[in-house]
């Protein structure tokens, strides 16, 4: 368990890993990493337990999930460091087979209906494991994600909590959906909905932690690049990867 | 063929409920009318109707394979298969995962249904899927078999069915392996090649070209469809005059039994649906014989090309 301190310094160190990384492997989706790096680092640092499961379902943002992987040990310093080069097991989105990747991600609206899966049969069998799965908001325009949203709560899976990383913003717009809607459409699917803070992480630490009797969604409001003035609610960085005689400029600018 | 496949799902879900066990699941998308009933009843706890979402619950079986549950997921073909290809690509078989895709409909056996109901495509559309087996039975004998194969393959499965009350036309041939074409004649001149229920058509075919002439038609059915076993279809091609396809699909089964004769010099006369929607009402049958599909029409044809060879 690590306090708040340690997390803020956590987070500190890998966005500036996420600059770095970025840049060498020429990867998109910075500010997509941005914007879930705090969800991710309380999940794995003082939520996951044995016998739980996380799928990342916006699996563009693998590279944040890496960094956590690698500060966690679970991915090693040899495939840590390999990003970028060929025949590498780091993509832009997780592969299937990486170590900590349980189900490879990247095309949206997959995640809520295998977690779905996964909940259930923790049930069957009795298994007092979780399933996190991690969303995007644009993801909940996918009619998939609604036909998993009523599943989970006729099913009753209370061992089943989403988190929508709610920055605002999809791959060529600004988000096209209210989420004021989504949140009522969960409500009355029989879902429990939390709204908290995605970067305040006592409030997201809470709202994992707490007991439902329902599935749970927590609409985590975040901001689209956070932590690097220059990348928030730029949309561009959802493209671009920093360029090498940018980076230095890019550190000053990260959080303290 | 349904039957079949309901029977041995029950044989299963009874051995697990005497030992306790909770092991395989059968997941509808809200298809199994007077079929499904008794599995509901007796077994419910290894039964869901997952309701009109079809991409949900393929999916869902992924997640619960993942987790070691084998999952037999039912609908009919186009809404199993084609709705929710980017499920089974991703979620089941990148993962390998032990799901099974039970598909109702094969070919236009949905005849009056319309376009949106017939399966003419799906040989084509699952084969392009790595890790998949894909299972087309000719017979409820053979759904039998295969269920209880299906049991010891931990990889997905596509299990393309007809629909019920087909023929038994399996009673007197001999063991069915997956991956292994049957022979169900011995002939020296040609060699038809069939692959699901329209094998009962093939089946006439062959006796009818045989009552004449001895033994003058071989015939194999190729209930495997991936892996294909291109090096028997080669060998048992070899010296014939001709090679006939059978097929309720649009030139899958045509297509790879070309590449197993390609360069060997040998003629190959399909009998296949057109790469069409099929804008009319009508029985299987007749749509079927409008596309040349019947015993007689199938004969007369043979005899003309090899008349001509």
């Amino acid at each position: 368990m690590k306090n708040i301190k340690d997390l803020k310094s956590i987070a500190n160190k890998l966005r500036r890993e996420l600059i770095i990384i970025h840049s060498k492997a020429h990867m998109s989706h910075i500010s997509s990493d941005l914007s879930c790096l705090d969800i991710l680092i309380t999940l794995y640092f003082n939520i996951l337990k044995k016998g739980d499961h996380f799928i990342l379902s916006k699996g563009h943002a693998a590279l944040a999930l890496y960094s956590v992987l690698h500060e966690k040990s679970i991915v090693s310093n040899s495939v840590y460091s390999s990003l970028g080069n060929n025949g590498s097991l780091l993509a832009e989105h997780p592969l299937y087979g990486m170590p900590g990747i349980e189900i490879a991600t990247g095309s949206l609206g997959h995640g809520l209906s295998v977690g779905a899966g996964m909940a259930l049969t923790q049930k069957l069998n009795k298994s007092k494991g979780k399933v996190y799965i991690l969303l995007s908001d644009g993801e909940c325009q996918e009619g998939s994600t609604l036909e998993a949203m009523n599943f989970c709560a006729r099913m009753g899976l209370n061992n089943l909590i989403a988190i929508v990383d709610n920055n605002g913003w999809q791959a060529f717009d600004q988000i096209l959906i209210s989420i004021k809607r989504i949140k009522r459409e969960f409500i009355s699917a029989g879902w429990e909905v939390i709204e908290i803070n995605g970067h305040d992480y006592n409030q997201i630490y809470n709202a994992l932690k707490t007991n439902s009797n329902k599935p749970k969604l927590i609409i985590a409001h975040t901001i689209l690049g956070k932590g690097v003035k220059s990348m928030e609610n730029n949309l561009g960085w959802h493209y671009w990867s920093p360029k090498s005689e940018d980076i230095e400029k890019f550190l000053e600018e990260v959080i303290k | 063929m349904r039957n079949a496949f309901t029977n041995a799902l029950i044989d299963k879900f009874k051995k697990e409920k005497e030992k306790g066990d909770l092991n395989s699941f059968l997941l509808t998308g809200d298809l199994g009318f007077s079929a499904f009933e008794k599995i509901r009843e007796n077994y419910p706890e290894h039964f869901i109707n997952m309701g009109l979402s079809e991409q949900n619950m393929i999916s869902v079986a992924g997640g619960m394979a993942y987790l070691g549950k084998k999952v037999y997921v039912y609908s009919i073909i186009p809404f199993l298969l084609y709705r929710t290809f980017e499920q089974i690509r991703n979620d089941v078989c990148y993962p390998n995962l032990s799901v099974v895709l039970v598909g109702v409909g094969s070919g236009v056996v949905y005849a009056n249904s319309g376009p949106t109901h017939h399966a003419i495509e799906d040989l084509k559309v699952a084969d392009a899927l790595p890790n998949i087996t894909i299972l087309s039975p000719s017979d409820p004998r053979e759904v039998s078999i295969f269920m209880q194969k299906i049991d010891k393959i931990n990889s997905p499965v596509y299990l393309r069915l007809s629909r019920n009350g087909e023929p038994i036309i399996h009673n007197k041939h001999g063991e069915i392996k997956i991956g292994k074409p049957l022979e169900l004649f011995k002939g020296s001149e040609v060699l038809i090649v069939s692959i699901g229920a329209i094998t009962k058509v093939a089946i006439d075919v062959a006796r009818k070209l045989n009552s004449e002439e001895g033994n003058f038609a071989e015939l194999l059915e190729v209930h495997t469809f991936k892996p294909f076993d291109y090096k028997k279809i080669a060998e048992v091609a070899k010296n014939k005059k001709l090679v006939i396809t059978l097929e309720e699909n649009t030139g899958a089964l045509f297509e790879k039994v070309s590449v197993a004769l390609n360069n060997m010099g040998i003629n190959i006369l399909p009998f296949k649906l057109p790469d069409k929607f099929i804008n009319f009402s009508g029985t299987e049958e007749y749509i079927l014989d409008r596309y040349g599909i019947s015993t007689e029409k199938i004969y007369k044809k043979i005899k003309k090309v090899l008349a001509r060879i």
